[in-house]
């Protein structure tokens, strides 16, 4: 080789490795200014994480919040016509009580809420009863009907709560003659009766329905024994009520 | 709306009331309708034998039944029924009975003591024969009868059921007709629908019971109280309260009283 040409080509070697030196360490710089910087912001920024969202005031977003809750008062309920079904029991004191047994009980009533505090209506009730004294004749049963007007004094205790006291009064058939046998004597004639009834209400989270216990106690005074003492009737009930 | 669920209610009431006036169409018949009688220390013995008394007594009851008009009763003889001599105005099905009974031994000594009942239809009532020679007294049959032995003071109950009762029936009809011998038909383990010996002489019509006589029989003195009620089905309306109306009650001419011979042969 030509000693011009070696010399040449010496220094254009020199002249490209330099270059390369310079381009990598541009390189290193970039990528260092790539990864360091976030980790260095992070570390110093004082903002929460993840980022908290405003709300927004546009309607979309408006919509998307949970309500407000309303506050439930008997205000909110139907008032007016009622119907009600009672599922209960009942016994006898006194009069029939010393040859009957306790019996299961069903009425269903019907009447309006001219009030709040003041509800007026109508009962149906039946009973069945079985007999519990000496033979003859042998052990049968027998049944109560009544039909009562009723007048019932509400106070409310909540929103969902309430007692009641009500008075009744109308006429009871017993049937089956089968109480002649034992000296009651006209028993299975239509008859006074009269008694009144207390109730503890409770109201679903619902306009019409509510549910509740009641017990009371009604006097049969023509249903008479050979001692002459006249009957008491006592019954309890669950009951359920809807309001139109 | 509302108003169609008041309807509904109105005939869930109507049809609860129905319900339970249907369910109970029995009455328990008489003025009381507990009935009863006894017999003790001073009961006469019906028929003496040599070493043997024997006691009896009986109670009557009778059915008040619902008098027929005249146009009824001319219909009913227009149809004899033999060996009846016209149809009866009770038919076998119109007037289902029930009778609940108590014997109590009143004494503190034990007694053997049987309960009879014998059937009256309108034409016939059945009275079993009783006959005493010098050793002993021999008594037939009563339509229906049970012996119990009683401790002191004790107090048996049972029902005569309305089978029991529809049998005396057709025992009655049965031994009128000519049946020859009137005790193998009215022992009480024989049941007519299924005695061959029975079947030729039940008659095609068989009257109802309007009746019967319950009695109580003893070869002791004794004291004993038979109570009973009668609980009646009104399957054919023939049933009047003679409290409520006494001009409607039919005063039926007397039955006449069918007399069963005593044979040598049992049943």
């Amino acid at each position: 080789m030509a000693p011009e040409a070696l010399q040449e080509r010496r220094a254009t070697g020199s002249r490209g490795r330099f270059e390369f030196a310079a381009c990598a360490l541009v390189a290193f710089a970039l990528v260092f200014a790539l990864v360091g910087l976030p980790l260095r912001a992070r570390a110093d920024d004082a903002d929460p994480w993840p980022p908290e969202e405003q709300p927004d005031v546009t309607r979309l977003d408006v919509e998307r919040l949970p309500p407000e809750a309303i506050e439930v008062t008997r205000d909110l309920y139907a008032h007016g016509f009622y119907a009600e079904a009672w599922l209960g029991a009942r016994g006898y004191v006194g009069g029939l009580g010393d040859m009957s047994n306790v019996g299961p009980m069903a009425a269903v009533g019907v009447g309006y809420e001219l009030f709040p505090w003041l509800w007026a209506g109508a009962i149906f009730e039946c009973s069945f009863h079985g007999t519990d004294a000496p033979a003859p004749p042998s052990p049968t049963i027998f049944e109560q009907l009544g039909l009562l007007g009723t007048l019932r004094f509400q106070l409310d205790l909540s929103a969902r709560a309430a007692l009641w006291l009500g008075g009744e009064v109308g006429a009871h058939l017993l049937l089956n003659d089968v109480l002649e046998t034992y000296g009651y004597k006209d028993a299975t004639s239509l008859g006074l009766m009269f008694g009144g009834s207390l109730g503890g209400d409770w109201h679903f989270v619902n306009q019409h329905t509510s549910i509740g216990l009641l017990g009371g106690a009604r006097m049969l005074p023509s249903v008479k024994g050979i001692d002459d003492v006249a009957t008491i009737a006592i019954h309890g009930a669950l009951y359920l009520r809807y309001v139109f | 709306m509302m108003r169609a669920v008041l309807r509904r209610m109105w005939f869930a009431g109507a049809a609860l009331a129905a319900f339970a006036v249907g369910c109970n169409p029995q009455d328990y018949v008489g003025d009381p309708s507990l009935h009863s009688f006894a017999l003790d220390e001073n009961t006469a013995p019906l028929l003496m034998a040599e070493d043997t008394a024997f006691y009896f007594i009986e109670s009557r009851f009778e059915i008040p039944l619902l008098r027929p008009t005249d146009a009824q009763i001319r219909a009913l003889y227009e149809t004899p029924a033999p060996p009846f001599p016209r149809s009866p105005w009770v038919d076998r099905d119109d007037l289902p009975m029930e009778v609940d009974w108590t014997l109590t031994n009143l004494a503190d000594t034990p007694i053997d003591a049987t309960l009879t009942l014998n059937g009256i239809n309108e034409f016939h009532e059945y009275m079993p024969s009783f006959e005493a020679d010098d050793d002993e007294v021999v008594i037939g049959f009563s339509q229906w009868e049970r012996t119990y032995a009683l401790e002191a003071f004790e107090t048996r109950g049972g029902t005569i059921r309305e089978e029991e009762l529809d049998e005396v029936a057709v025992d009655l009809a049965t031994v009128v007709n000519g049946a020859p011998n009137p005790n193998l038909i009215v022992y009480f383990e024989n049941q007519s629908d299924h005695d061959p010996r029975a079947a030729d002489y039940i008659p095609d019509v068989i009257p109802g019971l309007v009746g019967f006589r319950m009695g109580l029989e003893t070869q002791a003195q004794a004291r004993l109280v038979v109570e009973f009620t009668v609980r009646v089905r009104d399957a054919g309306e023939r049933l009047v309260d003679p409290a409520d109306d006494p001009m409607d009650v039919w005063r039926m001419p007397p039955p006449e009283v069918f007399v069963a011979e005593l044979l040598e042969e049992g049943p």
